[in-house]
């Protein structure tokens, strides 16, 4: 897990551009285009992260949302959207859009986001040589 | 409806339930369906995906060429889009894939990822971009779109004929290749087209595949004379890269013993043999063969 930052959250937050999130069994997963790294969210997480995915949320709009899905600790969901402020995960934008419809159905936990450790590799060479008559 | 997403599945159960939850968490592409064309499967393959609201149709002919072309069958979309039946695809890999033939485009290849390496085999097929569009659409002689990943325009799909359900290997090399060959332009390369697969996890699953890869490649040969040949010159470089790739790995291994080159190294020099060997011995076992019939 990312150390808790000190990151200064901003008022809205969307997610920057450069991010592809993808569905997966228990959350989903975010690949940074840029650093190529993996961050791997639990379902809460990903609920959270869904109500700006596309669109500006004021930070305070954030919370109450998490409230309402059962969150009773503020300071959790602050410390995530801080970690994703800190990660550039997300950056600030303008005013804040009216939250999207999100469905969460699951039990609410503490929004949680792991970074794999590595970044997606480099392509070092490729098999598919071109300096191989029509190529492996 | 303007696109179909088609499936092609053979004993998926494991996987294709995360594909079509990919699927269904789609943002931006508007309406579609999505088409499982069941292979045959002896599992909950065909179950599942109805359950996930799949339109399951079946092809009794065995290969991925023979399922995609049931499902273009079915299809009503304008546009046709692949995936594989262990892939998981990002949430907007459908808008992604598509814009550029809405834009006017024939054909788009999309970015497939391996899940993170475990093993020296994932870690090989990782390193070389087996599957990687990125170096599929700007390769020559035949630039493809890969199959597990692609979008293709209907009436385009149908003109070239379909899919060739004679190969079992490089059928989107061949299908990509008609398509090029008949409408011209390029193969629109998508990179936020995001899905993710599991490469072969072990040496003897990377074998087969190679294997299989090279037969695949033989059959182009057979296919497109006019445009590919073997020759001495040919011969002659492969067997000075056969021979420089058949030594790597006993060279990187005594480099590794006495520190000059790192494990990691040594442990691609292994595979890459492994793979380059495999390869042409499945090339040459299906020129041996086709020849012979």
């Amino acid at each position: 897990m990312i150390s808790r930052s000190a990151a200064v959250l901003p008022k809205t937050v969307t997610l920057r551009p450069t991010l592809v999130a993808t569905v997966v069994e228990d959350g989903a997963v975010l690949l940074d285009l840029d650093s190529k790294y993996f961050y791997a969210l639990n379902e809460s997480a990903w609920a959270v992260v869904q109500l700006f995915e596309t669109t500006a949320a004021s930070v305070d709009a954030v919370l109450a949302q998490c409230a309402r899905w059962g969150s009773k600790d503020d300071a959790a969901v602050r410390a995530f959207l801080e970690q994703l402020t800190e990660q550039q995960i997300v950056e600030e934008c303008g005013a804040g859009d009216p939250l999207p419809q999100v469905p969460f159905n699951g039990e609410w936990c503490s929004p949680v986001m792991r970074r794999q450790a590595e970044p997606l590799q480099n392509i070092v060479t490729s098999a598919f040589d071109p300096s191989i008559p029509l190529a492996e | 409806m303007r696109i179909s997403v088609v499936i092609p599945a053979l004993n998926a159960a494991a996987t294709i339930g995360e594909t079509l939850k990919g699927l269904q968490s789609q943002v931006g592409a508007g309406d579609f369906e999505i088409i499982v064309a069941d292979n045959g499967s002896s599992d909950d393959t065909a179950k599942i995906a109805r359950e996930c609201g799949a339109w399951v149709v079946h092809e009794p002919v065995r290969g991925p060429a023979a399922a995609r072309n049931r499902g273009l069958h079915h299809a009503r979309g304008e546009i046709i889009a692949h995936l594989d039946a262990d892939t998981v695809p990002s949430r907007r890999w459908l808008s992604e894939i598509c814009e550029p033939i809405l834009a006017g485009a024939v054909i788009s290849a999309g970015h497939s990822i391996c899940y993170p390496p475990k093993t020296p085999a994932e870690r090989y097929a990782q390193a070389v971009g087996l599957n990687d569009a990125e170096l599929a659409v700007y390769r020559t002689p035949f630039p493809f779109a890969p199959s597990l990943n692609l979008a293709v325009r209907r009436d385009a799909a149908i003109a070239v004929g379909g899919w060739n359900a004679d190969l079992i290997t490089g059928e989107d090399v061949d299908f990509s290749h008609r398509i090029l060959q008949k409408y011209g332009g390029s193969i629109a390369y998508c990179k936020r087209a995001i899905i993710y697969h599991h490469a072969r996890s072990d040496a003897a699953a990377l074998r087969r595949q190679a294997r299989s890869y090279g037969a695949g490649v033989a059959d182009l040969y057979r296919l497109y004379p006019g445009e590919v040949e073997w020759n001495a010159r040919k011969a002659l470089h492969l067997s000075g890269v056969l021979l420089g790739r058949a030594a790597a790995p006993l060279a990187a291994s005594i480099g590794s013993a006495i520190g000059v080159v790192d494990a990691a190294r040594a442990e691609f020099a292994a595979y890459h043999w492994l793979w380059t060997s495999n390869f042409w011995l499945g090339f040459a076992g299906r020129a041996i063969s086709r020849r012979k019939a």
